[in-house]
């Protein structure tokens, strides 16, 4: 009998199929989130909700190669429901307290980020996921449940679209000649 | 193979600094999750107690029928750890939006399968409203402090908020909002995907949601009965119509026998007989079905009047199936008009079937009218009833391997002797092909040419009799049928050889053991063909080795598999605790 994905071990019940999960897909999510959410929200938090909405429904992913497209669904969901909250908030101390104009404070590349955040979901997933845990080809596309050719091709894919959208960042071996 | 892209690049090191995490972030992360998960497990406990104490309860009597003893245990610790995550909150519906599969046609629940098929082929059942009918797609709604049964615990564990838009239901069952039903649900192996059994006849008709409540079924799954008393309260609640609906429900049961001629019971459907009499309406349902399960005397107890009134309204019938109905049970009354005051009604009913069968050019429908109307008529003319059905026996023959056999039926009751050999030699014939045959018909043979010809056909190691088909068949014959006892004596020795001799298939040994035990007897001969099927419990039939585990388990009062599907590991275990105790 094959041995059970994490994904199948939390669908039985297994707990330590979870912290697996978290360890695979958790470092991606994180990135993804802090991208997504609205400043003054914890994107760490954000990260275990989305684990825990996923413990509650382990059952609705159909299989572990969809997992990933799942976690980011519901991921991409509390994030807009934490900026609608975060926006609320923000009126409601708008009110009590005029903003200033003080600068926002510095936030890590968010040229980049902004970039990233643009691109299409499947070219967005491929680089975080290759980049935030230092994955081989061959790990990246076992976590999505896609082919090596096709993880390599979104990879290149997005980092292409990136340069562009940066202003002509090259990449040394993106574009095989 | 393609280098893989350098992470030393401009580009690929910016991304590599902005979106790396680090070890001790992602710890951060699993522990929060964890912890997360702790706090909402305590959280769940403290606020459901006392609603989840139901839940529970229904859970627990699934895990603990029979004696608790160790076979409980061993079927427990072979199952995997319940998912603790889902709360059930009772105050919070559960919404589902199952769409209605296109086919239309319905054919699929032509043959009801029976609320026993349903749970062991269930992983749960649960008890839901339908709120909404719109483009197809049906929205139920369950709540679960409703009358919910959890068939296991995996149900607890469903997702509580989700579409499942492969779920298929048939809309041939004519769904209404406000509908209250249960709902058969089986969790698809591959997919995963919640599924209502058998494309959507989770919905059984009016029994399960209209008639019984949640501790009949329970009745029913625990103790494979339901008492006197409580069949008598459902007849007065909702008419004779219980009787078909207890009947449907029970067929499943091969030790179930007809409980109607209690006094109890009898009382209740006499009572229905006075009450529709005296309605002035038709508003008192099925009075065919009460009829056929009175007894003469209390026939002649019911009031003058209201025997009047009954006729009355027969004679109003026209339609020739009704007509037929009715008369099944008035026929075997007398009153104050003679011993057979209904020989010309049934006289008359012959007579409009044989036009129709005719006019019908022999079909099937008109062939089973016709047979059944001269089976009524062998009481009232029985020497020209013989002759027509040897008439049709012999004329179908030729065309038909149904037909004639048919016809064998009732002729085995009037021309018992001449229908035995022509039986036989039917049977005889068609054994070198294996055709479809009645195995019931044989087992009710007296002569000893129907016997070994019985016997020569469940030694025969080609024919499978371990089918549904056939199983049904033997049950019939030597389980359920008024004379099945006085068969069953008959072949007492033989099926006692049988069980202790190897049986080319299991599913084979699983009917002859079905049989021993529907008939209350025991198991000694059986015992090392037994462990022979137990000790390759790795093999690949495990539904059937189930079903043989299940039922040795029952008799041995332990702790039997639950009522859904086992898996291959509770299979196992349970068929390993079952030699344990045998080899003792």
């Amino acid at each position: 009998m094959p041995p059970s994905s994490p994904l199948e071990c939390l669908q039985r019940g297994d707990l330590r199929g979870l912290e697996a999960i978290v360890r695979q897909h958790g470092p991606a999510l994180l990135r993804f989130l802090e991208r997504q959410a609205p400043r003054g929200v914890d994107s760490e938090d954000l990260v275990q909700d989305t684990f825990l909405v996923l413990l509650k429904n382990a059952r609705q992913v159909q299989s572990p190669e969809r997992l990933a497209a799942y976690l980011r669904g519901v991921a991409r969901r509390l994030a807009l429901e934490a900026a609608r909250k975060s926006q609320r908030r923000r009126r409601l101390l708008e009110k009590l307290d005029p903003p200033t104009d003080a600068a926002p404070p510095d936030e890590p590349d968010d040229e980049l980020m902004a970039a990233l955040a643009l691109l299409d979901p499947p070219l967005e997933t491929v680089i975080d996921i290759y980049y935030s845990r230092d994955l081989t080809y061959e790990q990246g596309a076992a976590l999505l449940g896609i082919s090596r050719a096709t993880f390599q091709s979104r990879l290149r894919r997005g980092l292409a679209e990136l340069r562009r959208r940066l202003g002509g960042v090259r990449s040394s071996q993106e574009n095989p000649s | 193979m393609t280098p893989e892209i350098s992470q030393s690049d401009p580009l690929s090191e910016r991304l590599r600094r902005a979106l790396t995490v680090p070890d001790a972030t992602l710890d951060r992360l699993v522990n929060g999750v964890s912890e997360s998960c702790k706090r909402r497990r305590r959280q769940r406990v403290l606020s459901i107690a006392a609603a989840a104490l139901g839940l529970v309860a229904a859970t627990a009597w699934l895990l603990t029928q029979g004696n608790g003893s160790e076979s409980a245990s061993v079927a427990r610790s072979a199952k995997a750890p319940a998912l603790e995550a889902p709360s059930i909150d009772p105050d919070d519906p559960v919404v589902w939006d199952i769409r209605a599969s296109l086919d239309e046609g319905g054919s699929a629940y032509d043959e009801e399968p029976g609320i026993g098929w349903l749970l062991e082929e269930s992983d749960g059942v649960v008890f839901g409203e339908v709120k909404r009918l719109q483009d197809g797609l049906i929205r139920f709604e369950v709540r679960f402090s409703q009358p919910t049964w959890l068939a296991q615990q995996g149900l607890r564990s469903l997702p509580r908020d989700g579409a499942y838009p492969e779920v298929s239901c048939s809309r041939a069952l004519s769904w209404k909002p406000g509908e209250r039903v249960w709902l058969f649900l089986k969790r698809h192996p591959e997919t995963k995907q919640l599924e209502v059994v058998r494309d959507g006849s989770g919905k059984i008709e009016a029994p399960l949601y209209d008639l019984f409540e949640d501790a009949d079924i329970r009745d029913v799954v625990r103790r494979r009965r339901l008492s006197d008393e409580r069949l008598a309260s459902l007849i007065d609640r909702h008419g004779a119509e219980a009787i078909l609906y207890v009947e449907s429900m029970m067929s499943w049961l091969p030790e179930w026998r007809e409980p109607w001629g209690t006094p109890v019971l009898q009382a209740a459907i006499q009572n229905q007989l006075s009450r529709f009499a005296a309605a002035g309406s038709e508003d008192i349902p099925y009075p065919a079905v009460a009829l056929r399960k009175l007894q003469p005397e209390r026939w002649l107890a019911l009031p003058t009047a209201a025997r009047e009134e009954i006729r009355r309204r027969f004679e109003a019938i026209e339609e020739p199936w009704s007509r037929l109905a009715w008369l099944e049970g008035l026929h075997r009354f007398r009153d104050a008009r003679g011993d057979a005051p209904y020989a010309p009604d049934v006289t008359a009913l012959v007579a409009r079937a044989e036009a129709d069968f005719v006019a019908g050019g022999g079909k099937t429908g008109y062939r089973e009218r016709l047979r059944e109307s001269l089976r009524l008529s062998l009481a009232h003319d029985r020497e020209r009833a013989v002759a027509r059905l040897w008439e049709l026996t012999h004329e179908i023959e030729e065309s038909s391997f149904w037909g004639p056999i048919q016809f064998l039926e009732p002729l085995l009751q009037a021309d018992r002797e001449r229908a035995e050999a022509e039986l036989v030699r039917m049977m005889g014939r068609d054994r070198p092909r294996r055709r479809p045959l009645r195995l019931d018909l044989l087992a009710a043979c007296e002569g000893t040419a129907g016997i070994e010809c019985f016997q020569e056909w469940l030694t025969d190691e080609d024919f499978d009799f371990g089918s549904m088909t056939y199983l049904g068949q033997l049950e019939r014959a030597l389980v359920r049928d008024p004379d099945a006892d006085v068969r069953f004596e008959r072949f007492r020795d033989f099926f006692r050889r049988l069980l202790g001799a190897p049986q080319p298939s299991l599913s084979r040994f699983v009917a002859l053991v079905e049989i021993q035990l529907a008939q209350g007897e025991d198991l000694a001969p059986a015992v090392d063909q037994l462990r022979r099927w137990l000790l390759r419990a790795d093999g690949e039939d495990l539904e059937t080795l189930a079903r043989l585990v299940r039922r040795v388990q029952e008799r041995l009062g332990v702790q039997p598999l639950l009522w859904r599907d086992p898996t291959r590991t509770e299979v196992i275990a349970a068929a390993k605790d079952l030699l344990t105790r045998l080899m003792r």
